[in-house]
Parts: C-alpha cells; structure tokens; sequence
C-alpha cells in the first residue's frame, strides 16, 4: 500500500485533521482517540455534570468536523483549537444555568467543610476532581480555566464575562477553598506537613 | 508528590500540575460511538476519481455536447456512404463533376484548321 494512504500514530493531528477533510473517514478515529478525552475532562471540570460534559463534547468535536475542509495548515493546533471551542461552550453552559450574567450575582457560601470527608477515592486527582466539584461554579471555572487549562486571567475573563480583577479574586478564592476541602486528606493524599 | 513550602505550603499548585498534565481517562464507549457516527455523516466528500463516465462527458463537452456529436455522426455516415456508393475513381469522379469533356477544346479540330494555322503564323509575325 502507498505511504500516503496509510495513517500511523506518528501523523500530526494537523495532518490527520486535513486527511479527514480530504475525506478519510479513518482519521476521525485517531483524532477521537487522541482529542475527544481531554475535551470530555475539560467539560466535566467545569460543568460537573457527565451529560452536560459529553454534549460539549460532541458539539465541539462536531465542529472540528465541519471545519476539517477549511482547516489552514501552520495556525493553530487542532488540539488548541478544540479547547477553546470547548470552552466556549461549557462557559457558556454556566451562564446560562445561573441565567444571568455571572460578574452579578454573588458569590454563594462555601459548601459545608464537611462535604470533603464524604469522598472516598483515595486518588490524589480523583480527589481533587471531587473538590473542584464542591466549588461554586465561578470559582471552579475560574481555578480550571488558569491552573488546569493555562488560559490567561484576561483570557478567563473574556470567556466568562466578567473582569480581570473578578477573575483574579474568584481564582484566590477558589485555590482557598481547594485546599481547605483538601486539608483534611492531607495524610491521604500524600503531602507532609 | 514534590511540594515547596515556602512558595506552595499546601501541595495545591503541585497537584494542579500534576493533574493537569495527567493522562485522561478513556471516552465511554456509547460516546465514542456517537462522536465515530458524527464524524462518518458529517466526512466532507473525496475528490471524484477519473471515470469512463467522466472521460466520457468530457469528451462529449470537448466537441460541443450532443450537437456536435449529432453533427460528427451525420458526417461519418456520409462518409461511409459515398465509400459504398461512389460512382469509381477519383478521376472519373471528378470528369462527370465537372463535365470535362464539355470544356475541354477538340484538338484534333484544331490541328485540322489551316486556317487557323496562318493566322498564328501570320500573329507571331512568320511568312512563308
């Protein structure tokens, strides 16, 4: 068989990407393998809701889709590309479920310090997924978006409509609140005092 | 996990990175199967492959669609009738065309011309 029929796990995502825009279906499985689980984590960050999660998802991964026969080569990796769709989706999602713009409603009380001692995973990631959970829906955004996602403060602000000061309060705050639901896993999670 | 005390006391941004950097976990496979099927209707058509189909389309525009095969058609038959029914050689072909017969001068009227004969010798200026 000719090289440039065969895929191998060495293509690029770019070229894999132009591949299934010329009209190989085949590379739409690579790039699911390789893409689809890091958008799937990143939406269920943030919405933490596994249907919610997997519809941002599936749009976003849709929308790679439609855009493969125009993709120009050189700019933007699909990779980030996809992030960002995904992002704007899911913030989106967020605005919406408060139904009102985020930047003026206040920020609701911490959740009960004792939610944390209900986990069970031992997992040092598990259990800070399932502190992320607990956090208000701003400040998790926020604390994703910059710590997970490596967006800048103005980018986090730009998606999530509000401020960058907004944002630089709601990611102290959120990082606050991270670790005290995590203080009391400290042993388990491995950190030395 | 490696923790500075002074710049991160509580191990939280070394976790972060360490997620962060973690490997994802697997897609459930019914969503996976959904986001394969998208892709399978949404995959933008191949460029069509040369076809006799094509080839010949191509040909048929390349001398002005079906008027000009009509056009073709009508004169290789009358070719391939006048090659059946011509009336013999090109030169018997050409007398009855042309009736040749009909203009041609009678030279052996001609030469029997005396007359004649002086009056050209008497143009080009000869006496006898």
């Amino acid at each position: 068989m000719p090289r440039d029929t065969r895929l191998a796990m060495t293509d690029s995502d770019e070229a894999l990407l132009l591949r299934y825009g010329a009209g190989d279906a085949a590379a739409a499985r690579l790039l699911v393998e390789r893409l689809a689980p890091r958008v799937l984590r990143l939406a269920q960050r943030l919405l933490q809701d596994p249907a919610e999660a997997e519809d941002v998802t599936q749009e976003a991964m849709l929308r790679l889709w439609r855009i493969a026969p125009d993709w120009q080569p050189g700019g933007a990796m699909p990779s980030t590309w996809l992030h960002r769709v995904a992002v704007n989706l899911a913030t989106d999602r967020l605005r919406r479920r408060r139904g009102v713009g985020l930047d003026t409603i206040e920020e609701p009380d911490d959740p009960a310090p004792s939610a944390v001692d209900s986990l069970i995973e031992g997992d040092r990631r598990r259990a800070l997924d399932e502190a992320l959970a607990l956090l208000p829906d701003r400040q998790r955004a926020a604390v994703v978006l910059r710590h997970l996602e490596g967006l800048t403060n103005p980018e986090i602000a730009a998606h999530l409509g509000i401020g960058v000061e907004a944002v630089e309060s709601l990611t102290a705050r959120g990082k606050r609140r991270l670790a005290q639901l995590l203080e009391g896993r400290r042993e388990e999670l491995g950190y030395e005092r | 996990m490696t923790k500075t005390h002074d710049t991160d006391p509580d191990g939280l941004d070394a976790l972060l990175a360490e997620a962060r950097t973690a490997p994802p976990d697997a897609l459930p496979p019914a969503l996976q199967a959904r986001l394969l099927a998208d892709a399978q209707a949404a995959l933008p058509r191949a460029a069509p492959r040369p076809s006799l189909r094509g080839w010949i389309a191509g040909a048929l525009a390349g001398i002005g669609g079906a008027p000009g095969l009509a056009g073709m058609s009508a004169a290789g038959l009358a070719g391939l009738w006048i090659g059946f029914a011509g009336p013999g050689p090109a030169a018997e072909l050409a007398a009855n065309a042309w009736n040749v017969a009909l203009l041609a001068p009678d030279l052996s009227a001609f030469e029997a011309g005396h007359e004649d004969q002086a009056l050209l010798d008497l143009i080009a200026g000869t006496t006898e």
